[in-house]
């Protein structure tokens, strides 16, 4: 059975090159092949999750390159890991396929967006299939690809153009580490494939190196810090985008990267605990910029952020099963969580959290399945997030890191605050503005309803045993969290977030403008590299070509000399000549110019160098 | 005598040239179709030649050789292996499409096509010549003709960069010349033969002298692909010549000097190739940053894509450099890649300038609403320039960075960073020309047409084929490739 | 061999001196360009029917004066070409009426004597008395048209120069007879085989024969005089001054330097390679800032004669081989090119380059001519130009001149900016005028000629190069 997994991919594939050749007469029927392809996707990779339990393996599907006689197969790797990440892709995306037959029902170009989710769909089977380095870097950097224009899908919208440009160069910064990675790696170790990372013989210093050589490309990927400035600019792309792709999926490619290469990473732990800090580190710096901002994207993109570096700090630690866990669990309530939110802009077409108030009255379905997923992503038990937060907290601890523990915790902590703030901001208390909110049609709600099935449920799919002491820490979390937003932002609605705010003034400016990472990059990076472009181009232009011109130029002014050497001292000369002559002999004065004493002259000067030089240099 | 099939490929345009000539000036339509005709026959028999090729045998292929000059040992001598075969069918491919592409100049047709078929055969016979004397006479050929097509047909400053093409490439090739002759009269016995020069059977060259012969090559080669600090020309031509004749320029002009580093100075000049490894590397790696950087400055569209071309031609010497089997493939592919990629996107600025009579880049903006397919096209052009899986020109960047991995870990770890400026200056392209609010002033221009289309599919076909299968071409090359690298000494990863 | 037995072997300069007087006489009655053009051609064709073709050397002629060998005759040959050509590219040029064109080609036909005298002479007062010959009646054509100013101007100077430079070879030619007691060209190379000599005096006496053929191969510092005489005179005789005194100088200079006084290679080589590189470096540079194509024609011609000069140089029989081949060629593309100028000059009325304009819309046909002849002049393969340069420059690279081939390469690509800055008119720049004249059938047969020679010997040098070998001293 596993062997079908090759076909995964595939359909979307089809399904893009139906919808991008045939989209404009297709119209809305492409929504529909799209759809079929992806849930053809699906039911293979149930099928390949039964046959891998039944013990599948990996296998080779062709040649596509050969490297100085060291042969690349595509190949395809079935293990745990994949066919986990290949279920929650294909029934989230599925899920938000339809989603979005509702959210982008009268997008002009509608046909266009079915046929980038399916390259999407596609590019993403395929990087979680790969067996090797370059086959994963190829759908990796397709996915950045459908990224870019999902993005600025809304093209005619300058942010949108922007922020479609800027994920794109930022995560192919990351790429770069992850290219020269892959590079190094094959000329150490010669080989490419997964399967050979965990006995690769090669030292440790340089095993340290490749591992967070690619662990740039997974840091640019998952938007950890300090590349994870692209992700909140992506919430301009249509909202399914960003649930799929910004949530969901893609960003989790670096997580899955990073756990896909494991055997990379434990066998030095000189680069894994690198993992961990920048995990932890984003987690924090995310999960505070998230507790101030107002627009209810950026906040989920903040989360995003946040919950991966905690997936990243997990696997650091050396946690695998419960950053992978989470990888899981998050997929499906980080992405219930956006469409919620779309739901809501769906209806109410504005981003700010403080025009809107009360709507979980007039959005039934929305509401609910909102507060489950934030109920889900707090850690409240029993739903998933409590589970794969449960396990991450735990291995975090067991393996002998009280501090960066402490930091998850916080994490945690201000996790359940923002998500709590939004909602209470958002469905309770009355309407901040006149706002005419309505259900979303059940082509969208119905995706909601699933995804919170999900939500709730997928932690049961991994047995975990609970541990008092986390079920305590965990509680603890939960109830700080919520407790505090519900204190913030339903008693002291008004009054208490502004005293706070203006008690720590300095600190909130900074937290608001998103510790100013945005701005220092464009004054250390961006600047500096497009005056780097001017003054190449000018020094070219001035230099390299001045150089060429002034050849030409000389060469030409030597015409100009000599022929004015002609003119005008022979000739001026030629003159004085003619004068004396005129004054001397009536027969050259006929000759009117003496051009050909001197013409003479200069010949008989030419002659007696030639003696001269046979007098002195000969004899 | 079998069937001539290399001679007809290169002395089909010229013969179509001459029927031309003898045509009124007025008939532009018998004018246009005979050209097209010819160009079109030699495609199709380049891809006979595809078809009827070996790739399994290292050697010349459709090989003719009679002697023309036997008093100083000149012979004409065509063959074709795994090394020129891809970039023959690459100018085939081009000479076609952009003759079709041609169809907008209107005025002095007949001269037009005269040149553009001369300037066929001079390209085809390049690639083609075994003789070195016939190699530079086919050479030189091809600068007279584009000289005048960019002359004649250019934009505003098309004197200045017309005359500086001819000079600035002649003054390099004048210097091949003399290490031709000094070849010539350094074998014994004498001979101008490539191959009999390469196998060492007309004596082993001293290092020293190899290293100076190297160096005129070098000089003929190196203007041509174009190397820092010999690029200045390639601005100015290819923004002053006409678009079918800026898709030549840059699709198969610039392969000649890389060509000549395979088929002559590599293979010849063996001991030299190896002492000038690390200056090919860092001039590599100066071509990619720096074309990159100059590239992202440049507000005019065609100027940005000249130095693109730099900037990729770069990776051909990087891989070069290498001295490897995957290095040199990868250059060899990347020359091909180049080619139709490079090819693709004049073409689609031609599109836009021919409706817009402007190429500044920030004049444009939202041209993705009235423009869906042509916004489209240029968006894959796009990224497979940029090195975007899955398009041809990852595939090429990829192996010339990982042969020039084995040998310059430093250089090529650097080289890499220009894949991210060169993804920045093209998205920003994007950014400008196609996203954003559209301009008011384009709201009436017309999407790509029929014809247009026409002479960028088959190159869209060719980036995403090569992109998914590249075996489907490397298999072509493969084992000239392995042979060169055995004879030179590489090694052989 | 006695007089009456050389007379034979002299029936080609027979066959050309009859028919100058002929014409001469005929020109009293017949007053018509062309009729006595085609007499003319009559006799060179004729002429060159009775070339002795017997390439073995039929020894020497009227008491060693002449000698009748394959080199001479390979001179003498281009000679008749030459003069084949310039008398049909004359037949077209207007400024020449019908009235003095008796005068014209007797004066033209005892050129063609003097120089086939010239290129067979093995004595050194032969080759002074024929040179001499050939400039006097140089310096009348130049004067031809006797109402213009300028062309008189440049005969005066032509003549002032002229004469002073066979004075100073006259001089070097005493200085030898001072030391062999003879002029006999064999003799002397017998005698400096066998006996030593004094080499200052040699060296001297040779630099001055050297300045005096210098003159006529307009050599610098000896060029002073072409371009002010190429300017003035009249178009056809330019041509011809430009192909075939020069030819003709090399061919004296081969005959004395490379043959009678090759022990003394060593002496003279450095010398002669300074004025080689200076001649063509000068005399492109001056070329570039020309404003009047005969002007500029002329420059690029002492540049031309640098680069056969590097053949000279290098001395070897390559370099000789090279030295023939590309007189042909240069004979060849000057003749072509000056008859395209009296075309236009036919239906412009000017010189100026800058009048050129868009002579290729205005006369496609006759502009592709010029253009193809300054491609070859600029050395572009497959055109004879090319074929000639890659003759010097392996012959220098085969005998390691690399400083020549450097400064030969260098040179030719400076040229190229001049040459095709007259293309660059033709084709790029808009027409100014819509003036066309009919072109008369002579002039385009010297063109077509002309046009289809350097294609051919540019292609297929083989018979031409096999003819060359042939006719090695």
């Amino acid at each position: 059975m596993v062997k079908y997994a090759h076909l995964i991919p595939l359909f979307p594939f089809i399904a893009f090159a139906i919808n991008i050749l045939f989209g404009r007469r297709l119209k809305k029927a492409s929504a529909v092949i799209s759809i079929t392809a992806s849930t053809i996707s699906l039911a293979i990779a149930a099928v390949t999750y039964a046959g891998f339990l039944k013990g599948g393996g990996s296998y080779a599907v062709g040649r596509w390159l050969s490297f100085g006689g060291i042969p690349l197969d595509f190949g395809v790797t079935v293990d745990g890991l994949s066919c986990m990440m290949l279920m929650v892709v294909t029934i989230v995306g599925t899920l938000i396929q339809v989603y979005s037959v509702g959210y982008m029902h009268d997008d002009k170009r509608f046909s266009r967006f079915f046929a980038y989710l399916s390259l999407f769909m596609g590019s993403m089977l395929g990087l979680l299939l790969s067996d090797n380095f370059v086959m994963l870097y190829i759908f990796w950097e397709g996915v950045g690809l459908c990224s870019y224009l999902l993005i600025s899908f809304w093209f005619e919208r300058p942010a949108a153009a922007k922020a479609g440009m800027k994920a794109f160069i930022t995560t192919r910064i990351g790429d770069t580490g992850l290219l020269i990675g892959i590079l190094l790696l094959f000329f150490s170790a010669k080989t490419l494939y997964f399967r050979d990372l965990g006995h690769l013989g090669i030292n440790d210093a340089l095993l340290t190196v490749i591992a967070l050589l690619i662990f740039c490309g997974a840091v640019g990927k998952s938007a950890q810090f300090p590349l994870h400035v692209w992700l909140p600019d992506a919430m301009e792309g249509p909202t399914p985008v960003s649930a799929l792709i910004h949530a969901a999926t893609m960003v989790a490619a670096g997580v899955y990267l990073v756990a896909r290469t494991y055997g990379l990473f434990i066998a030095h732990h000189g680069a894994l605990i690198w993992v961990a800090y920048i995990g932890a580190i984003t987690a924090l710096m995310a999960a505070t910029i998230a507790t101030v901002n107002n627009d209810i994207k950026r906040i989920l993109a903040y989360s995003t952020i946040s919950q991966l570096g905690l997936m990243m700090l997990a696997l650091g630690v050396g946690g695998y099963e419960g950053g992978t866990f989470h990888l899981m669990t998050h997929a499906f309530f980080k992405a219930l969580l956006f469409l919620c939110a779309g739901s809501v802009i769906h209806a109410v077409h504005t981003q700010d959290i403080f025009k809107m108030g009360g709507l979980l009255g007039k959005m039934k379905v929305t509401g609910w399945t909102f507060i489950i997923g934030s109920l889900a992503i707090a850690g409240v038990p029993p739903l998933s997030g409590f589970w794969s937060k449960d396990e991450m907290l735990s291995e975090i601890l067991r393996e002998g890191h009280p501090f960066l523990f402490a930091i998850a915790v916080i994490t945690s902590l201000l996790t359940a605050f923002y998500m709590f703030r939004l909602i209470f901001v958002v469905l309770f208390g009355k309407p901040r503005s006149e706002l005419h909110a309505h259900e979303s049609p059940a082509v969208m709600t119905i995706p909601l309803a699933v995804l919170a099935v999900f939500s709730v449920f997928a932690g049961f799919f991994k047995p975990v045993k609970v541990e008092y002491f986390m079920l305590g820490v965990s509680m603890f979390i939960v109830i700080g969290g919520i407790g505090t937003a519900y204190v913030f932002y339903i008693l002291g609605n008004k009054v208490l977030p502004a005293s706070v705010r203006s008690k720590f003034s300095f600190l909130y400016k900074i937290i608001l403008n998103k510790y100013y990472i945005d701005e220092i990059y464009e004054a250390a990076l961006i600047r500096p590299c497009m005056s780097l472009a001017k003054f190449a181009a000018s020094f070219d232009l001035r230099f390299v070509d001045g150089a060429v011109n002034l050849t030409a130029y000389l060469s030409m002014i030597a015409g100009r000399i000599q022929s004015w050497f002609d003119k005008y001292i022979v000739d001026g000369a030629v003159n004085m000549v003619a004068n004396i002559t005129w004054l001397c002999s009536a027969v050259f004065r006929r000759l009117q110019t003496g051009f050909i004493q001197n013409y003479i002259l200069i010949a008989f000067l030419g002659l007696a160098i030639m003696i001269l030089i046979k007098l002195i240099g000969g004899y | 005598m079998p069937f001539p099939l290399l001679t007809a490929i290169t002395f089909m345009p010229l013969l179509a040239g001459i029927i031309i000539l003898l045509v009124p000036k007025n008939r532009t339509g018998l004018i246009k179709g005979i050209a097209t005709a010819a160009t079109g026959i030699v495609l199709v028999l380049s891809i006979l030649m595809l078809t009827g090729f070996d790739y399994n045998s290292s050697a010349m292929q459709f090989s003719e050789n009679l002697s023309w000059i036997p008093q100083v040992n000149i012979n004409y001598h065509l063959g074709v292996d795994g090394i020129s075969i891809g970039l023959i069918f690459l100018t085939a491919l081009l000479g076609f499409l952009a003759c079709v592409g041609s169809y907008g100049i209107k005025e002095r047709q007949k001269e037009y096509y005269f040149l553009y078929l001369l300037l066929n055969t001079g390209m085809l016979g390049t690639f083609l010549a075994l003789d070195l004397f016939l190699f530079y006479v086919f050479w030189e050929v091809v600068l007279v003709p584009m000289y005048f097509l960019i002359g004649i047909w250019g934009g505003p400053r098309k004197e200045y960069a017309a005359i500086k093409f001819f000079i600035y490439t002649l003054a390099g090739s004048v210097f091949m010349l003399l290490s031709i002759l000094a070849l010539y009269f350094a074998s014994q016995p004498h001979t101008f033969n490539m191959l009999e020069l390469a196998s060492g059977n007309c004596g082993v060259f001293a290092k020293g002298f190899q290293i100076i012969v190297f160096a005129g090559f070098y000089l003929g080669f190196a203007i041509k692909v174009p190397v820092f600090p010999f690029h200045t020309w390639l601005p100015d031509a290819h923004v002053e010549a006409p678009t079918p004749i800026s898709v030549l320029l840059a699709g198969v002009l610039l392969k000649m000097g890389g060509y000549g580093f395979f088929r002559i100075s590599y293979p010849i000049l063996k001991d030299a190739a190896i002492y000038f490894a690390l200056p090919f590397a860092i001039l590599g790696l100066i071509n990619i940053v720096y074309g990159a950087f100059v590239a992202m400055a440049q507000t005019d569209f065609k100027k940005m894509v000249a130095y693109s071309s730099v900037s990729h031609m770069g990776f051909v010497m990087l891989g070069l450099a290498s001295m490897t089997i995957t290095g040199f493939n990868g250059a060899l592919l990347q020359m091909f890649n180049h080619g139709i990629i490079t090819g693709g996107l004049f073409l689609l600025v031609g599109v836009l300038y021919d409706r817009a009579h402007t190429r500044d880049i920030d004049k444009f903006g939202g041209l993705g609403a009235k423009m869906p397919v042509y916004a489209g096209v240029l968006t894959v052009f796009t990224l497979a320039s940029l090195g975007l899986p899955g398009l041809s020109g990852f595939v090429s960047e990829f192996m010339s960075l990982m042969g020039g991995f084995i040998s310059f870990r430093l250089i090529t770890a650097i080289s890499v960073l220009g894949i991210v400026i060169t993804a920045g200056y093209f998205l920003y392209m994007i950014q400008r020309v196609l996203l954003g609010p559209l301009n008011n002033a384009w709201t009436g221009i017309s999407d790509i047409n029929k014809r247009e289309l026409f002479t960028l599919v088959p190159l869209m076909a060719v980036v995403i084929a090569i992109g998914v299968y590249p075996l489907m071409i490397l298999n072509y090359q493969s084992a000239a490739i392995a042979k060169l690298i055995q004879d030179i000494g590489g090694l052989l990863l | 061999m006695s007089v009456s037995a050389s007379i034979g072997y002299f029936l080609p300069e027979l066959i050309l001196a009859g028919a100058a007087i002929a014409v001469l006489i005929a020109g009293l009655f017949i007053r018509n360009k062309a009729v006595l053009g085609a007499l003319c051609l009559a006799a060179i064709i004729l002429s060159i029917c009775n070339m002795p073709h017997s390439f073995q050397a039929t020894g020497p002629l009227f008491s060693n004066m002449l000698i009748n060998d394959s080199f001479s005759e390979f001179f003498k040959e281009i000679t008749l070409l030459v003069m084949g050509l310039v008398i049909l590219i004359s037949i077209g040029y207007k400024p020449l009426d019908d009235e003095s064109a008796g005068e014209y080609y007797f004066l033209l036909m005892s050129a063609a004597v003097a120089m086939m005298l010239a290129a067979a002479s093995d004595n050194l007062i032969m080759i002074y008395i024929s040179l001499e010959a050939i400039s006097l009646i140089s310096y009348i054509l130049t004067a031809f048209l006797k109402h213009n100013r300028s062309s008189s101007e440049a005969a005066l100077k032509y003549f002032l120069f002229g004469t002073l430079s066979t004075g100073v070879m006259l001089y070097g030619i005493s200085f030898i007879y001072g030391l062999f007691g003879t002029t006999d060209l064999s003799a002397i190379s017998s005698a400096l085989l066998s006996s030593g000599v004094n080499g200052l005096a040699a060296s001297v006496s040779l630099i001055l024969i050297f300045a005096g053929l210098s003159f006529k191969c307009a050599l610098i510092p000896f060029h002073m005089w072409v371009p002010d005489t190429y300017q003035g005179a009249p178009t056809p005789i330019t041509a011809f001054l430009s192909a075939g005194p020069k030819a003709i100088g090399f061919a004296i200079l081969i005959r004395i330097f490379l043959k009678n006084f090759f022990p003394m290679f060593p002496d003279w080589v450095d010398i002669v390679q300074a004025v080689s590189i200076i001649t063509m470096t000068a005399g492109n540079i001056l070329a570039i800032n020309q404003e009047d194509i005969k002007r500029m024609l002329g420059y690029s011609s002492i540049a031309q004669a640098g680069y056969i000069l590097i053949g000279f140089v290098v001395g070897t029989s390559l370099g000789i081989q090279a030295v023939m081949y590309y007189i042909i060629a240069y004979v060849l593309m000057n003749i072509g090119a000056f008859g395209c100028v009296i075309l236009v000059f036919n239906s412009i009325k000017s010189d100026c380059i800058e009048e050129y304009s868009g002579l290729s819309r205005r006369e496609p046909a006759l502009a592709f001519c010029l253009t193809v002849f300054l491609l070859s002049l600029a050395g572009i393969p497959p055109l004879a130009g090319f074929f000639g340069k890659f003759m010097v420059f392996a012959a220098a690279i085969q005998s390691k001149y690399y400083m020549l081939a450097i400064a030969g390469v260098i040179n030719s690509v400076l040229a190229v900016f001049y040459y095709v800055k007259v293309i660059k008119f033709m084709y790029l720049n808009d027409p100014r005028t819509s003036v066309k004249e009919p072109k008369p059938f002579p002039a385009k047969l010297a063109i077509i000629i002309a046009l289809i020679g350097i294609l051919v010997i540019g292609l297929f040098p083989v018979p031409f190069i096999n003819w060359i070998g042939n006719s090695l001293l």
